[in-house]
């Protein structure tokens, strides 16, 4: 293989990475923007996300593609739950509060799944796994190629959403300006518990998709998080196609730092790429408003 | 009246004549400390087995001290060193045991050192080959198993034999073990003066994206890979190797982590011709091997690993040395008994070193058409 060749199949590993980092940010946008709040336990719904699709799957005898939307409904179920009890009733505190209640709640969550599922990995089976997929130098499977294309399209369906739907709308003011939002007779409880559900039940899809290839375990949550927060951060509040293109960024960043600058520095490059764009652009490549 | 109470007496202590002595006296505690849960369970679990079994081989056999029993206090330490020092220190002071094992991986082998230097207590190392596991110098620390630079040696030398294997690349755990393992065989490449070594990558303890690796790798073409890498991480990067298009016309490589039926039976497929360096295997015939194999079979109906092995031996081990020293709580005798003992053991001749290392060599299998042989 030559570098050529070696440097495009580090691009699309790099894509289909990164179009599961802005699956897992768009719900962290839209939690920030609306609500004010820095969802710690983010990486969890995640988490939940792989092991309700393990579950469903091994258990309740589903198949792969029909476990996959009911997990997201099953953490959107938690992610209700989770905005009920521990961010509505510190609305209009310092975000600091709402910061450390949801990190309290990651460690609850993170706990619960080890003691319910344990801490050894589980594998998911998908029909797609291993079915391989040769277009020119790159070599890829049915199940990334799926990947890719089911970030992208769940994040082109939410920007829709966002732009066209009544509700979508609904969120938009509120961003703009909550309090009228509230005089205009938007019940700002409902919008946060939908906002905290779609959130979740994004970043549990970005779960399921990829604990099919790596494996679900209680810790795989902490990197995504982080991963998650400079994507948000790099692709600019309120900016859903920022915040696909800048996970495809990232993604590729990572891919091409390890393979030809340095394995144990590509973390550290693509978040130092990260600073170089904040330092030109504070608002983030895509930064504006929706 | 005075004959009943009489009659009574004898007839209560009359079953004692019978019962060995020893019985209801205090047990001779050994320590363990390993990866019950977390990356390295699987290895931990089964060292556990071993270990169990050689505890119930010595008290069927009649215990130790005059009749006494051997208990195993056991302990989770998930595979964090610091997790390892905190309970060598709670088996130590607490449980007080007599003699401790925490294994698994060599960087918490090391860090207990710490804690077995300062309070004098003979530690045991039964699944730490790093070489700084022994020469950092410590008198009541003893490893059984094998060197890094003894495993590196039997499956380097055969490596570098192979036909056409000019090129290696190389990923091994990011940890003290797997830079060993690396350094050891790169080590044994650069003497023999092939292959050359053109990739050497570490891994971190919970990654299962291998991709980027094994990208590379493939991109410098080389005629074999050396996939140190744990399960069930290890079945993934097989399949990751395998969705890549990389094993086909590749020479196959690992460690002991090769060694594993669960493995061999998630993609066995892919493992064909596979070789790698283990400490045993139970295809061994000597007397000591045999007995285990014959004990594991009989409580589990299959045949023991390598893991299995290792978790038997320091059991084996420690009991002999309590024995021999003829007390379990003076810690200077049963290190000056230790450190003397020569024992024929599964892995091979234990005699320990100046460095308190057991000088057992290391031996290579390779897996064929669905089973493990012993090639080297």
């Amino acid at each position: 293989m030559d570098t050529f060749s070696l440097a495009i199949q580090q691009v699309v590993n790099g894509l289909v990475m990164g179009s599961m980092y802005a699956l897992m940010s768009i719900g962290m946008m839209l939690i920030l923007g609306i609500m004010t709040v820095i969802n710690m336990a983010h990486g969890e719904f995640y988490v939940l996300g792989g092991y309700f699709c393990y579950f469903l799957i091994t258990r309740m005898g589903f198949n792969y593609l029909a476990a996959l939307p009911v997990a997201m409904v099953l953490v959107a179920g938690v992610g209700i739950l989770s905005e009920k009890i521990t961010v509505r009733p510190l609305v209009g505190r310092p975000w600091f509060t709402t910061f450390l209640t949801t990190f309290g709640l990651s460690m609850i969550l993170r706990d619960v799944a080890q003691i319910v599922w344990g801490v050894d990995p589980r594998e998911i089976d998908s029909p797609f796994l291993h079915k391989r997929v040769v277009l020119g130098p790159v070599y890829l499977t049915e199940h990334r190629i799926f990947i890719f294309a089911m970030g992208v399209v769940v994040i082109g369906i939410l920007y829709l959403f966002i732009k066209r739907h009544k509700m979508g709308m609904a969120m938009r003011a509120v961003v703009r300006d909550r309090e009228a939002s509230a005089l205009m007779g938007i019940n700002l409880n409902a919008m946060n518990s939908f906002t905290f559900a779609l959130g979740a039940g994004t970043a549990a899809l970005a779960g399921s998709l990829l604990g099919a290839i790596f494996n679900v375990l209680p810790s795989m949550g902490e990197l995504p998080l982080v991963k998650g927060f400079a994507v948000v951060i790099m692709g600019g509040m309120g900016n859903v196609q920022g915040i696909l293109f800048s996970g495809l960024i990232l993604g590729v960043a990572e891919s091409l730092a390890a393979s030809f600058i340095s394995l144990g520095l590509s973390d550290a490059i693509a978040f130092a790429l990260l600073i170089v764009i904040l330092l030109f652009k504070p608002s983030g490549l895509f930064g504006k408003r929706i | 009246m005075k004959k009943i109470f009489l009659a009574w007496v004898v007839w209560s202590f009359f079953p004692t004549l019978f019962i060995p002595g020893g019985w209801g006296a205090e047990p001779v505690k050994i320590g363990l400390g390993l990866p019950l849960t977390g990356p390295l369970s699987f290895m931990g679990t089964e060292f556990l087995k071993g270990s169990q079994l050689a505890a119930e081989e010595v008290n069927k056999a009649g215990g130790i001290l005059g009749g006494r029993q051997i208990e195993l206090v056991v302990r989770d330490h998930k595979g964090i060193p610091a997790e390892g020092v905190t309970l060598a220190k709670r088996l130590i002071t607490e449980d007080k045991v007599s003699v401790i094992d925490v294994d698994l991986p060599s960087s918490t082998n090391i860090a207990v050192q710490v804690v077995s230097k300062e309070l004098k207590v003979v530690q045991i190392s039964s699944y730490g080959f790093a070489p700084d596991v022994s020469d950092k110098g410590h008198p009541y620390h003893f490893r059984v198993c094998t060197r890094a630079e003894e495993i590196a040696k039997a499956l380097g030398q055969y490596l570098a034999a192979l036909p056409n294997n000019k090129k290696i690349a190389m990923v091994a755990p990011n940890d003290d073990y797997g830079r060993g393992d690396l350094g050891s065989l790169m080590a044994v490449f650069k003497k023999i003066g092939n292959p050359e070594v053109v990739y050497e990558a570490y891994y971190e303890r919970n990654q299962t994206d291998f991709n980027t690796i094994l990208l590379k790798m493939k991109s410098l073409n080389p005629d074999c890979y050396y996939i140190n890498v744990r399960w069930p991480a290890s079945a993934i990067a097989l399949q990751q190797m395998d969705d890549l298009a990389m094993l086909k016309g590749k020479y196959l490589s690992s460690s002991i982590n090769f060694f594993n039926k669960d493995l061999a039976k998630r993609v066995g497929h892919l493992m064909e011709g596979a070789v790698m360096s283990v400490c045993w295997a139970p295809v061994f015939k000597d007397p000591e091997s045999q007995k285990l194999v014959r004990a594991y079979r009989a409580k589990y109906g299959d045949d023991p690993n390598d893991s299995v092995s290792l978790g038997w031996t320091p059991i084996m081990l420690a009991s002999m040395a309590i024995q021999k020293a003829g007390t379990d709580k003076d810690e200077e005798k049963i290190r000056v008994a230790m450190k003397g003992i020569q024992w024929e053991s599964p892995q091979g001749q234990i005699r320990f070193d100046d460095k308190g290392d057991s000088g057992v060599p290391a031996h290579v299998l390779q897996y064929k058409n669905g089973e493990y042989h012993l090639i080297k």
